[in-house]
């Protein structure tokens, strides 16, 4: 429940973050995309129904908010949990360069999902190279930005394990 | 088979939800009537965090555009302080310019009324002791001036000349202790002899008790010690003596010349000193006939 509570807490200020403060920033050309990372993370370490769900409801949050036709971003982000997931099932070292290099992976799902979503679906008003530029950097920066999150989720997880088990003894 | 399906539980959620998902996004791009079961609830949930965002953002972004501001502003005042001092300095040099051509102009004019040669001098310095009131001024033997020459400008006596080298001279000012002019009083002709060194700089004695001087005559040289002009200002009289004996009486007088604001002044050689010119055969034989 307290992971519940924390991813959905991250979630939100993951999804306020992207689309108000980080899109105010006017030198960045694309926010970074914090879902994506979410979601990485959960198919990374979650690999549950929990996952899968927090990953769909992550991208429902993301189309809730950021104006795509509901269902884009859930497909996209779970589209990303099961990957991950799979992926995560037949490797296995797990160190920071593997956490990026799975956000890396995710990023590039989510970028197809999209590409696929408006060569088959839909019209594109902005044009290929604006599109494919801003999924660029989103990803870019979430790369970036990746190892500092898993850093401050894994501190919350375990900070709340800690929390819990006194009860636990109890 | 529920064994199965709880071994299985993640991929088949997951692909469940892939193709709820897919569904979804199916539906909602067909341009119908939009599908959005959560979307009510999550942006109930997350607007206050939103809205917390927004104004975080904005208030963020206004701080950020009231540095730019701010910076901008700071620039562009010290750009038009620069400018304002860039132009106080121009008008301060035109207006020095403007005061300059006009002392000098009043110089050119007095020395075209004078009866002898002068050289226009610019002072270059002042007492440095404060002990005696003297000036040095940039021009000196080399350009023909002398000592005892008579120093005057625009408003009237400055001093004369006490000391001379090639290219500057040293005049002892009107108002020293040591100076001495043969004066009249303009009104009443009344002669006497102007010294410096007194409290309103100089003080006009020896004037016969009987002679009528008044506080406001204007007192100018006599002409007659052999090295000032005739008719030129000294100053003004301030004060009478209050002795009610004596032979002679006594008169303040303040300089017509404010010394410390001269900047151009006129070395003028004496009358006396002038070279008479050669004797031509007609006032040759006129003296010889008269004398």
């Amino acid at each position: 429940m307290r992971a519940f509570l924390l991813f959905a807490l991250a979630g939100a200020i993951a999804v306020v973050l992207q689309t108000t403060l980080l899109e105010q920033v006017s030198f960045l050309p694309a926010a970074p995309d914090l879902i994506v990372v979410l979601c990485v993370y959960l198919g990374l370490h979650y690999h549950s129904v929990g996952g899968a769900t927090g990953a769909f409801l992550l991208g429902y949050l993301l189309d809730t908010f950021s104006g795509s036709p509901p269902g884009l971003y859930a497909l996209a982000m779970t589209l990303v949990f099961a990957l991950v997931y799979l992926v995560s099932k037949r490797l296995w070292v797990e160190n920071p360069v593997t956490s990026v290099a799975a956000v890396a992976l995710g990023c590039g799902v989510k970028i197809a999902t999209v590409v696929a979503y408006f060569a088959l679906a839909a019209p594109l008003n902005v044009g290929w190279l604006s599109l494919l530029r801003t999924l660029f950097f989103e990803a870019l920066f979430a790369l970036v930005l990746s190892p500092f999150l898993f850093s401050a989720l894994d501190a919350n997880l375990r900070a709340a394990r800690q929390a819990k088990r006194p009860h636990a003894i109890e | 088979m529920l064994d199965l399906l709880r071994r299985r539980s993640t991929p088949l959620s997951t692909a469940a939800l892939i193709l709820v998902s897919l569904a979804l996004l199916v539906t909602n791009s067909r341009g119908g009537q939009r599908v959005d079961p959560l979307g009510v609830v999550f942006l109930e949930l997350v607007t206050p965090i939103a809205d917390l965002g927004t104004r975080i953002s904005s208030t963020l972004t206004h701080t950020w555009s009231s540095y730019v501001d701010l910076v901008g502003a700071r620039q562009e005042r010290e750009w038009l302080r620069a400018r304002v001092r860039s132009l106080e300095a121009e008008a301060d040099a035109a207006s020095a310019i403007a005061s300059e051509n006009t002392r000098l102009r009043a110089l050119l004019g007095l020395r075209d009324t004078l009866p002898t040669s002068a050289v226009a001098a610019r002072i270059t310095g002042a007492e440095a002791s404060g002990l005696f009131r003297t000036a040095t001024l940039n021009k000196g033997r080399s350009d023909g001036v002398a000592e005892g020459f008579a120093v005057i400008a625009g408003g009237g006596v400055v001093g004369r000349i006490v000391a001379t080298s090639p290219h500057a001279s040293r005049v002892l000012l009107l108002d020293d202790h040591a100076s001495g002019v043969d004066a009249l009083v303009r009104r009443t002709r009344a002669r006497g002899i102007v010294e410096g060194g007194s409290q309103a700089g100089c003080r006009l004695k020896y004037v016969k008790r009987r002679e009528d001087i008044r506080v406001g005559d204007k007192v100018i040289t006599s002409g007659l010690d052999g090295i000032f002009p005739k008719g030129l200002a000294i100053g003004e009289i301030v004060q009478l003596s209050e002795e009610e004996h004596g032979l002679y009486r006594t008169a303040e007088v303040r300089p017509a010349v404010e010394f410390a604001k001269l900047e151009e002044v006129l070395v003028v050689e004496p009358p006396s000193r002038e070279v008479p010119p050669p004797p031509t055969q007609a006032t040759v034989a006129s003296g010889e006939s008269g004398g």
